[in-house]
């Protein structure tokens, strides 16, 4: 018997150690959906700010350079963004949680102008940002966050899956259990057959 | 004494039977989540599409997304409008995209007595399984999506009791080893101070 699992209690470990890498984010994300759902929870609207700024330093095709200057020189904080379009129209998102800012550097001769737009910090942007975050991109605070968020997402399906196995091992103790796991499936199954066959 | 066996017998069973009430709804939550950021699923409309014209009165509006929604609202159609799903065609012809779970539309603007052509098609199951997560955020859409807003609403405060219980339990039981303190000690202290790091510092 001896070096044999013991697949109970393996399952067990698995299911508190998922719920405890959960614990954290899963009650920051709960939180923060509650509040992005519930409008009214939360007051305060976002306020757009556009102004213009004449570019002194020319953009010299390193974005994360660039990116770093415009931090310092502007005050923006948080995780950037880069992307170029077209037009040639280039582009960097600064996203703090409950500040959005976008500044366009649109090429024109040898003077280029910055337009940014600034959303005010309020809970429900706040929450609203948190909740949404994810990337690999943007510094090592946000490639540290994008982690944990795959760690927590993989904790979930973990903590989910192994408490069904768990009560399927003690279903004589919990004799209602395939009620609320049928109820559980049943429900947001009707709302997507719901979505796929209604106009 | 009795009350407190009581109290805990319901706090079990509460934990038991809500956590596997809530169990499909946490699985998908995650898998979700891990789409959101990896993107390993591509979701195509099917082939089969249906087209239909209608007349409706097209506002007089500079603002593309004002012209999108009013003419979405005319239609009596909902969903979301992606900025980057729009174009201009060689002929000046405008075409926009509504999409929503299960079906997205590519909206002709044709500009010929106010006449706008329809095109539609069905998203896949999958693709509507992973849009529930989202939805609950302010999707404007029918009867059932508010249905599902407070159904989710419902789960989601489920959720933090079966967390609050859960921790009661380690409390009670779990958190006799050493290892547990360890774990649990240095993944919460830093994943709250990654909150606190992102949130104030940015």
């Amino acid at each position: 018997m001896a070096g044999r699992i013991n697949i109970t209690r393996t399952i067990r470990v698995i299911h508190l150690v998922s719920s405890m890498v959960l614990l954290v984010f899963l009650m920051m994300y709960t939180i923060t959906g509650i509040l992005i759902t519930h409008k009214n929870l939360a007051h305060g609207e976002p306020r757009v700010i556009h102004s213009k700024v004449l570019m002194e330093k020319p953009f010299d095709n390193s974005s994360q350079e660039y990116a770093r200057y415009l931090k310092k020189e502007y005050g923006f904080k948080g995780k950037y963004g880069y992307r170029e379009y077209e037009n040639g129209n280039r582009e960097f998102s600064f996203n703090f949680p409950g500040e959005w800012v976008k500044v366009n550097l649109t090429p024109s001769m040898d003077t280029l102008h910055i337009q940014y737009t600034e959303t005010e910090r309020t809970l429900r942007t706040v929450a609203h940002n948190l909740h949404g975050m994810r990337g690999f991109k943007g510094g090592w605070v946000y490639v540290c966050w994008a982690i944990f968020y795959d760690l927590s997402a993989a904790a979930l399906i973990l903590f989910g899956i192994t408490g069904i196995l768990m009560w399927l091992r003690a279903k004589k103790r919990f004799p209602f259990g395939w009620w609320f796991l049928a109820a559980g499936i049943l429900v947001p199954l009707a709302i997507v057959l719901a979505f796929l066959f209604s106009r | 004494m009795r009350g407190t066996v009581n109290t805990n017998t319901f706090l079990r069973k509460l934990h038991v039977y809500g956590g596997l009430f809530l169990s499909f709804y946490v699985i998908i939550l995650g898998i979700s989540s891990l789409q959101f950021q990896h993107h390993f699923l591509e979701f195509q409309p099917g082939s089969k599409s249906v087209s239909w014209e209608q007349h409706i009165q097209i506002p007089e509006v500079e603002d593309n997304n004002e012209l999108k929604s009013a003419i979405r609202d005319s239609l009596d159609l909902n969903g979301y409008l992606p900025w980057w799903r729009e174009y201009t065609d060689s002929l000046g012809i405008y075409h926009f995209l509504i999409s929503r779970p299960g079906k997205q539309y590519w909206v002709t603007v044709t500009g010929e007595d106010d006449l706008i052509r329809i095109d539609e098609s069905r998203m896949s199951i999958m693709s509507v399984v992973f849009a529930l997560h989202p939805l609950t955020a302010g999707f404007e859409g029918p009867g059932f999506a508010k249905i599902w807003r407070i159904i989710s609403e419902i789960m989601s405060i489920l959720l933090l009791v079966i967390i609050v219980l859960t921790l009661q339990m380690w409390l009670a039981k779990s958190f006799t080893k050493a290892w547990s303190w360890v774990i649990v000690g240095s993944v919460a202290s830093f994943s709250i101070l990654l909150i606190i790091l992102v949130w104030l510092v940015g």
